[in-house]
């Protein structure tokens, strides 16, 4: 045995006895027992950062998927192999794909970052005051309430034009005053109106008493309500972007169509093959037929019209029968699932912890 | 000796009958289903405004979503209605863009049907968005003290911690409901066993597609689950219950889904005795 097949065995030890003690032991207990009273032991302290860890090694798989496509497809179609102009299609498609849901993804990042600039104009102003009732050594509080000045200033003014051109681009796209959007937008606009001038109001108290923090308190509160109002109109106005639209085609109206056509071709297949298989040969088959007939009766609108016993009769049989057959099934599976991880725990399993065969 | 009948007829036969009722968004009094309705009873009893909020997990994708994309509708907009926070996650990739537009799609019905009234992004409901890491990311929320901290930002970028809806969201106490909607197999008992500490653990609540309902029943039995959602009838006999609470609402799409595949279900019974009838029809011809 190889190094490597050492390591990847005490590895996969390790980690299989760590993750059991952690979700079977308390999460913090003391060690009394073994005359030691004062000394309490958190085991499962580090899971969060292991977990992260097994998070982001497991994220490599989305780069070594996209590399194992491209190779693949790519050599296929490079070399005209056949079935060459399904991979064209594949990667075609992968490519709209990444680069719509990169659009999509930079365009509501932009919404949240364009948000952030009064968040951290609150939080500015939040600081100043208490920095100034903490007396902390920082700069005199003249200096940063005129920087807060200026920068609420250029902030406001720059939010003000913002939402003026896009209400306008939304009017002129045609955004109807009956839809909820429109609603939406209306309303927050005006909330939004309401903070920015209590905020001109109280920049107007801040500059006529530079010194002072006594309305850094309300100031902050208005920002925050600003944010809010802001975040909303922005998030709302960019549902009505084309980015957005085109991803929505390409996603719900493209993928998702074409996923669910594809899984509903079953209930074709099940209704010949509820034809041609079930037939009454035993007694069996007999009852699995009859259950059959009940749970479906019991399940859908037009069983009623016929008894309206059958959804209690369906109740029962999924309650009782059923689920004891499968509670059954599932036990049986879970005792294999056991000795399954009992044999890759030990790594006695996987023949890639094995020599290589001669 | 009768022929079997041609799979080709099978299939039109099937067509018709799932397509004529949504071609024509007919629909029928779902069977009343009392998983559905024991569900319903327990989002209506839930506390609102106490700053707790809803998880929901929609964990599925393309391929499930006409069943478990009908179920989560109904029960984001009953707690919609009830003006309890939802927050809206998945460990499956595939359902994320249904993060986004499901709940959208829900607060703009309610907004037509309530013009005096507001659902917004942030107060309302929340997207997470899609997790990476499976039950390790369910771990960490149960183990977490500050869940704002742990899950930093939405899916549009924006902090947690800026969001009103989160204002009062500290760890898995602040979350009085689990609600995962799936038909993945081993998805739900990931919930089950990890999004629980020694002291709380949240109701978890259910959304199963057809296939998965005999499943689902073990967990429901043993108390493991508080509700569940049975397919598109579970989400027929919801929408009835809610349609009935609220006589303004206008009939959604599951109860003309379940009236399409009732019909479609009338078809294969029929064909089942018919393929019977052949062969006691042939069986005795040939004696």
């Amino acid at each position: 045995m190889n190094y490597r097949s050492r390591l990847l065995r005490l590895f996969t030890f390790l980690g299989g006895i760590y993750f059991f003690l952690e979700f079977v032991l308390p999460e913090s207990f003391s060690l009394a027992w073994l005359g030691a009273p004062d000394t309490n032991i958190t085991f499962g302290k580090f899971t969060p950062q292991i977990s992260n860890g097994f998070i982001t090694v497991g994220a490599m798989a989305i780069g070594l998927g996209l590399y194992n496509l491209l190779s693949i497809h790519g050599a296929k179609v490079a070399f005209r192999r056949k079935g060459w102009i399904n991979s064209v299609a594949l990667l075609v498609g992968l490519a709209a794909m990444m680069i719509v849901t990169s659009r999509d993804w930079a365009g509501s990042r932009q919404v949240a970052s364009d948000t952030e600039q009064l968040v951290m104009l609150r939080n500015f102003t939040q600081a100043i005051a208490a920095d100034e009732e903490s007396k902390a050594p920082v700069p005199p509080v003249i200096t940063r309430n005129a920087a807060l000045l200026s920068a609420l200033e250029k902030t406001v003014s720059e939010v003000r034009e913002r939402v003026t051109s896009q209400l306008s681009t939304l009017a002129q796209d045609g955004l109807s005053p009956d839809t909820p959007q429109h609603r939406v937008l209306a309303t927050a606009n005006a909330e939004l109106q309401v903070a920015l001038t209590s905020v001109a109001q109280l920049q107007v108290a801040l500059a006529a008493d530079p010194a002072s923090t006594s309305r850094h308190v309300e100031l902050a509160t208005a920002l925050s309500q600003a944010a809010v109002a802001y975040r909303q109109i922005l998030s709302t106005a960019y549902e009505q972007s084309l980015t957005k639209k085109v991803y929505n085609f390409f996603f719900i109206g493209i993928f998702s169509s074409l996923g669910t056509a594809m899984f509903s071709l079953l209930g074709f297949y099940i209704a010949s093959a509820a034809y041609r298989a079930f037939r009454v040969r035993s007694t069996e088959s007999a009852l699995m037929i009859i259950a059959a007939l009940i749970v479906m009766l019991g399940q859908i609108p037009f069983g009623m019209w016929i008894w309206e016993g059958f959804p209690e009769l369906r109740l029962w049989i999924l309650n009782t029968p059923s689920a004891g057959a499968r509670r059954a099934i599932e036990i049986g599976a879970a005792v294999a699932g056991l000795v399954m991880a009992f044999r890759m725990w030990l790594s006695i399993e996987s023949e890639s912890f094995s020599e290589p065969k001669k | 000796m009768i022929g079997a009948i041609d799979r080709r007829v099978i299939y039109l036969l099937v067509l018709l009958g799932l397509s004529i009722p949504l071609l024509k968004n007919y629909s029928v009094r779902p069977a009343p289903i009392a998983a559905a309705a024991n569900l319903y009873q327990l989002v209506e009893e839930l506390p609102s405004a106490n700053g707790r909020v809803a998880l929901i997990a929609l964990d599925y994708g393309p391929n499930l979503v006409a069943e478990n994309g009908s179920q989560a509708r109904v029960m984001i907009e009953h707690l919609m209605r009830r003006r309890i926070p939802v927050v809206l996650t998945a460990l499956y990739a595939q359902a994320e863009p249904y993060l986004e537009a499901l709940p959208q799609e829900i607060a703009n019905r309610l907004m037509l049907e309530f013009p005096d009234q507001r659902w917004t992004y942030g107060t309302d409901w929340i997207n997470l968005g899609y997790r990476v890491g499976g039950f390790q990311v369910l771990q960490s929320i149960a183990k977490s003290d500050n869940l704002a901290n742990l899950l930093k930002k939405d899916a549009r970028g924006n902090p947690l911690t800026e969001l009103p809806i989160f204002s009062k969201v500290h760890t898995l106490k602040d979350i009085m409901l689990v609600g995962e909607f799936t038909g993945l197999v081993g998805m739900l008992d990931i919930y089950l066993q990890f999004l629980q500490t020694a002291e709380y653990r949240p109701p978890i609540v259910h959304g199963c597609t057809s296939i998965t309902i005999p499943d689902a029943y073990i967990f429901l039995d043993s108390g493991q689950i508080s509700g569940l959602l049975e397919g598109i009838a579970g989400a027929a006999w919801y929408s009835e219950l809610l349609s009935k609470a609220s006589p303004a609402r206008a009939i959604d799409e599951s109860r003309v889904l379940n009236t399409g595949l009732g019909v479609a279900h009338l078809v294969v019974i029929a064909l089942m005795i018919l393929g019977n009838l052949t062969m006691l029809w042939n069986r005795r011809r040939s004696e």
